[in-house]
């Protein structure tokens, strides 16, 4: 396509920063808000672990900054209430409003369009409006934390009747209805993205970038995109159902016969409790699998580019992860072994769910494959890739306590479900954003971020994390259980308290871990190292561009020669070969695919 | 919405024809998603269903099934004019497209008005969505069906306008044909809720 | 900030395995893995089948974290010297698919008989013993059918706590009178939400008959046969709870180190057991002899958060010989019910229409 094709960029501050229709402009749009969210989560997380460690008493220093705040007392202690009203944020917000967002509005925007030579996505203006109901729906959640009652407090999981039911005295305010506005709001900016992404990925590859060229970040967003397509509608269904629940007096998910206090619920009944919990999982599991294939995908890409070794079994590490989604949308049930569905039931779902860790430990082999005989190089991104691996595989394997039926119906809601999931999503995931913001850090800011501060960042983060999250395990085979302000209350807890002060404590040196990286970001955005286009000698198109980025990304419509993990090719001169370089003579990488009708 | 200079590849007429298979292909997309919404309400449906079967059955006799079934004609006949006007647009056929346009919306706003009655008899009788789990599911499914009606009738209207200016022309018909593809899906999730709603007794 | 950027690459790897992990196992295993267990129906079996998923899970673990130490420490980049370039190896992947598809395979296999014991084999005949659990926001009622064996009837005993004979297969029914509770018996590893508009039945069998030990100040669980001497006939049983520790006055975080030994003791008895048996075998300075138990309870808690109140939401299990349960139930059945009570129950269970029910 000739030049005078594109369009000029936007001039007015307007165009350029609110209403972009820029992919890099929209990510991140999307990464500050998300970051912004992630203090606010975070700093939930540190107040319910004050509570926990310590119930009853007035938080220092913070407790009387936010007593304004509905869950925190005039003496800076966090209420009853309050507690649950903390999880249920924090828990609502790390996942809608931290991670989806940061993998895949802030990184799926900025690197699909790089990865397959684009100018842009496919719909840049429907990708500006996918911004613009997250931007709402954001202003929704946040400004339940100030709305008379208090914000939503039924748990992430807002399970019926609790939630549903106004009368059962807990779900009254409007919280628990600005909660599932906002989630509707989120839920439609995702599908948005995701329809988006799969036509930019399927329609928009530069010529010679076949299926089997594509780099396994872009891979994983493909799937997850699919993912949001087909499985997002589902939640967003749900939450119709119960907000009518809530608003006109229906009774989608309350039968007959409930008397919360006492009192006839005056619906009509004829719901089915469990509907809800089959409907939300349906969505929500699949959605952990969104928590983590992008971070997968980032995973790949560094560590194949540091350890200058082309990735292990490429064709098997992208049917892994279609195999993931596939197996994702079968195993719902395992969130529901106690719940009171049929028993006959739990056997099918343990089955499914014990096959999900098969293609899960094809990949964990794979990435062990790629480093087996590699060259490292520790830098900081690659540090963080390597956490991601090292955690995930304990998260992952503590997830086969939980398929066993038997097994689970003593640690569900407990604290090693709790223990479960941050290994994954804070220790897998969040790495895999710390080493990609690392990462791409140049590409985003035309900076370097400072590599001693982003090595120390990432050493506290791993020791933090792993001292505050290793021993909930215990918490949870002493049958700690999970949503409780005040353990204390219970004989067989007393003797595992100590442990749970000792959490605590790891909880905020992790937590005060992160300040490094906020300090980090804004010095290195302000006054790092000016990037080189390539700085850490890697392969896929976007390191064939300037640092920063030119606002239409590709000059000239690149061609693909190569698959993007050419490293340490024989023959070749330098250990990589960018995927635009037609010279690499016979070693051209796997030429699956190669070529693409266009 | 669609701009071509985001077209990857490919020299001027190129981009022009894969800029109409693109969108054509971001439509399908997202009525798969729209598929996804609508198949979890249907969920819902039979599993309540399944919970109370009697009561669904005698609820159902309440509903009015003669002037559903006009609304099902109004519907069907609505897809064959989109189709005409389509195939008019694609033909650069300024009047044609008009035409089958006008139709289309005239006949969409037929099955709102009668809706509207049936809605209005229903609340006039004091059935609400709270009155059992039947009324509630009727309302839902039937409800969101109409908002997908209006968003079509409303983007159809804009098509008019546009259209009546003679801008599809030289085979630049993308809206066109990518609003009837939405057109014919709200006219098939109607081909479900008719007879789970009305006929099933 | 120079010398930062010389941090050791494993380190914080090494650090964290070397120390956390052992530290938190050694923690751990100093009140064991998991709470006491005394369900002998197959109370044994899950925990067995949580120790093989651990063994597996730590071979596994070992084998990839050690593969990923040792890449770390012998491939880390060096002058002159090139990774190995390779795309796969065919081999080594169908390898590592099969083995592990294998064992994942096996392991679900192996616990289907177990989860179908636990919940679609229940126990049946004349010598099972029936509760029904009613839960609300926020406590938990139990309904016993009285001296006649019968629901419904006018001799059902109604009571806040769960009290259960020893070594006889129990079998609860679950209903909700609102929201999602989930009933929760840490010690014999139950837990089962109860569902408002279902109505689920679990089952359990106690093994041992948890006492208080007031030499040591902890929870002994002892075999019905080597406590004759709790087997006295006790009236009028008023259940009040006697903490023997009030926790309230001191605060957990002074205790300091380690595990807080003395302050496992809440000790919830019926007034009269406990002072009953202290009062028989006790000798001037309590040193010895069997009289040093108390008759205690374990822990009730509800699982799901249903609400305000619900982790304060708790109650006592008795697990005591058969005599003295049936004496009680005696006592209870001639109480009765009153009319709020028997109201909550009828609507219910007598009344309600539930969607699914086990019975
Ligand atoms: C990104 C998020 C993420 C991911 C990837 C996973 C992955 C898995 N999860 Fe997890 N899960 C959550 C997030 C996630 N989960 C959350 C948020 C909850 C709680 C929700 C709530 O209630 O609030 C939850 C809860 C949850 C439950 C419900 C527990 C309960 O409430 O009682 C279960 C039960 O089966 C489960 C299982 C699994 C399994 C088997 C995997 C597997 O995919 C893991 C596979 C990976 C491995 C196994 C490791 C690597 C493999 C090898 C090294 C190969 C060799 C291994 C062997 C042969 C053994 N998860
Ligand atoms: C991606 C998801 C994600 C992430 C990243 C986290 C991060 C953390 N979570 Fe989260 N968590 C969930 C998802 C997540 N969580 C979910 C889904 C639930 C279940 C909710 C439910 O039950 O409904 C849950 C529940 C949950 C519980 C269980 C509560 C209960 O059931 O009783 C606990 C308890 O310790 C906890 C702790 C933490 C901590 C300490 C962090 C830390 O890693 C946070 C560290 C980050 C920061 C601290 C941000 C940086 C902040 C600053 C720089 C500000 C200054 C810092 C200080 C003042 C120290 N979480
Ligand atoms: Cu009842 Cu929690
Ligand atoms: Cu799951």
């Amino acid at each position: 396509m000739s030049n005078d094709h594109i369009h000029p960029p936007p001039s007015s501050f307007f165009y350029k920063y609110i209403w972009s229709t820029d992919h890099k402009v929209i990510g991140k749009q999307y990464l500050f808000t998300a970051f912004f969210f992630l203090l606010v989560g975070g700093l939930m997380a540190m107040l319910m672990r004050w509570q926990l460690a310590y119930p009853g008493s007035p938080v220092p220093v913070l407790g009387k900054m936010l007593s304004a705040l509905a869950f925190i007392d005039d003496d800076g202690r966090v209420t009853e209430e309050g507690f649950n009203q903390l999880v249920t944020m924090h828990g609502t917000i790390m996942i809608f409003f931290v991670v989806i967002p940061i993998l895949v509005g802030a990184f799926g925007n900025f690197l699909i369009p790089l990865h397959v030579g684009a100018r842009d996505v496919a719909f840049p203006v429907l990708n500006a409006l996918s911004y613009w109901l997250f931007l709402p729906a954001s202003v929704l959640i946040f400004a339940s934390l100030f709305v008379e009652g208090g914000p939503a407090q039924a748990g992430w999981t807002s399970y019926a009747p609790l939630a549903d039911l106004t009368q059962t005295g807990f779900s009254a305010g409007h919280g628990q209805t600005l909660w599932l506005l906002a989630l509707f709001l989120v839920g439609w900016a995702s599908i948005l993205g995701g329809f988006n992404f799969l036509t930019t990925i399927i329609k928009l590859r530069a010529p010679g970038l076949g299926w089997g060229r594509l780099p396994l970040v872009t891979w994983a967003q493909f799937i997850t995109a699919v993912f949001q397509l087909l499985a997002t509608p589902v939640l967003a269904a749900a939450l119709c159902l119960m907000l009518v629940d809530r608003l006109l007096g229906t009774s989608f998910f309350i039968p007959e016969h409930v008397y919360p206090g006492d009192v006839a619920s005056g619906r009509s009944g004829g719901g089915v409790v469990l509907m809800w919990q089959h409907i939300f999982w349906f969505y929500s599991h699949p959605a952990v699998y969104i928590l983590v294939l992008p971070g997968m995908g980032i995973a790949s890409d560094l560590i194949s580019t540091f350890a200058r070794k082309p990735i292990f079994g490429y064709k098997a590490m992208v049917a892994s992860m279609a195999s993931i989604m596939g197996l994702g949308f079968i195993v719902w049930g395992h969130h529901m072994f106690v719940s009171g569905m049929q028993p006959v039931m739990g056997k099918t779902f343990m089955i499914s769910t014990m096959l999900i860790a098969l293609p899960s430990g094809v990949k964990v082999f794979n990435w062990l494959g790629t480093l087996w005989g590699s060259s490292i190089r520790f830098t900081a991104p690659m540090l963080c890739g390597l956490s991601f691996l090292s955690m995930f595989i304990i998260g992952g394997l503590s997830g086969l306590f939980m398929a066993a039926t038997p097994v689970d119906i003593f640690i569900h809601d407990t604290y090693y479900i709790v223990a479960h999931f941050h290994y994954i999503v804070f220790g897998g995931t969040l790495f895999a954003v710390f080493g990609g913001f690392y990462f791409w850090f140049p590409k985003m800011f035309g900076r370097m971020m400072h590599e001693g501060l982003a090595k120390l960042h990432c050493a506290l983060t791993f020791v933090g994390f792993n001292l505050a999250f290793f021993p909930m395990h215990f918490l949870g085979e002493a049958g700690h259980m999970r949503r409780i302000s005040t353990p204390t209350e219970y004989e067989w807890l007393m003797p595992v308290q100590p442990m749970n002060v000792f959490i605590s404590h790891s909880a905020f040196l992790l937590g005060a871990a992160q300040l490094i990286f906020l300090f980090n970001f804004f010095w290195s955005w302000v006054a790092g190292r000016r990037a080189e286009p390539n700085p850490w000698q890697s392969n896929t198109l976007e390191w064939t561009t300037p640092s920063p980025i030119p606002y239409y990304n590709f000059d000239k419509v690149p061609t693909v020669h190569h698959g993007p993990y050419e490293y340490s090719t024989a023959g070749a001169e330098t250990d990589w070969t960018p995927q635009d370089r037609p010279d690499a003579g016979p070693a051209a990488g796997p030429a699956a695919g190669a070529g693409k009708g266009h | 919405m669609y701009q071509p200079v985001a077209v990857a590849a490919g020299d001027h007429a190129q981009a022009h024809e894969s800029e109409h298979e693109v969108s054509k292909f971001g439509m399908w997309l997202f009525l798969a998603s729209e598929v996804m919404f609508f198949a979890a309400f249907i969920a819902a449906y039979v599993v309540l269903r399944a919970h109370s079967r009697g009561a669904f059955a005698e609820a159902a006799r309440e509903l009015n099934v003669v002037l559903a079934a006009v609304n099902t004609l109004a519907l069907i006949t609505s897809s064959l004019t989109m189709v005409l006007a389509v195939g008019a647009a694609q033909r650069g056929d300024r009047r044609g497209t008009v035409r089958g346009l006008a139709a289309t919306i005239a006949l969409g706003c037929v099955f709102l008005v009668i809706k509207y009655f049936e809605y209005s008899a229903k609340f006039h009788h004091g059935i609400y969505p709270s009155t059992n789990a039947f009324f509630g599911c009727y309302f839902l499914l039937t409800g969101f069906h109409g908002l997908h009606v209006l968003a079509g009738i409303i983007a159809l209207s804009i098509l008019l306008v546009v259209a009546s200016r003679g801008v599809f022309r030289d085979g630049y018909y993308t809206p066109v044909e990518c609003t009837g593809l939405y057109w014919h899906l709200v006219d098939v999730v109607w081909i479900f809720l008719f007879p789970i709603l009305y006929l099933l007794h | 900030m120079h010398c930062l950027s010389r941090i050791r690459s494993g380190l914080p790897l090494l650090v964290t395995l070397a120390v956390a992990l052992p530290w938190g196992a050694a923690e751990a295993a100093e009140w064991g893995w998991l709470p006491p267990n005394i369900n002998s129906a197959y109370g044994d079996e899950v925990d067995d089948l949580y120790l093989v998923i651990m063994y597996l899970v730590l071979v596994m673990f070992a084998l990839t974290e050690g593969a990923l130490l040792v890449s770390c420490l012998l491939f880390r980049r060096r002058e002159g010297h090139r990774a190995r370039y390779s795309h796969g190896n065919l081999r080594a992947e169908l390898f590592w698919s099969v083995v592990p598809a294998i064992i994942l395979v096996w392991l679900a296999l192996v616990q289907t008989d177990t989860w179908a014991k636990v919940r679609e084999r229940f126990p049946t005949g004349p010598e099972v013993y029936r509760v029904q659990a009613l839960a609300e926001q926020f406590s938990w009622n139990f309904r016993y059918p009285g001296t006649d064996g019968q629901f419904g009837t006018a001799d059902d005993a109604y009571d806040g706590t769960l009290v259960v004979p020893v070594r006889t297969p129990v079998v609860i029914t679950l209903a909700s009178k609102d929201v999602i509770h989930s009933l929760f018996l840490p010690h014999l590893r139950v837990k089962q939400d109860t569902v408002p508009g279902l109505r689920i039945k679990v089952w359990f069998e106690a093994g041992r008959v948890p006492c208080w030990d007031l030499t040591r100040q902890e929870l002994a669980l002892l075999d019905p046969e080597d406590m004759d001497a709790a087997r006295v006939a006790v009236e009028g049983f008023a259940f009040q709870e006697t903490r023997v520790v009030d926790l309230e006055s001191r605060e957990p975080w002074d205790e300091g180190k380690g595990l807080w030994k003395g302050l496992k003791a809440f000790a919830y008895a019926p007034a009269g057991a406990a002072a009953r048996i202290r009062h028989r075998g006790a000798t001037a300075d309590g040193a010895h002899g069997e009289a040093q138990y108390a008759l205690h309870s374990l822990d009730v808690a509800c699982a799901e958060l249903c609400g305000l109140g619900h982790f304060r939401m708790k109650s006592r299990l008795f697990i005591w010989p058969r005599d003295m349960v049936d004496a009680w139930m005696a006592a209870k059945a001639a109480q009765g019910a009153d009319r709020q009570l028997a109201k909550k129950w009828r609507r219910i269970y007598d009344e309600g229409h539930p969607h699914w029910n086990q019975d």
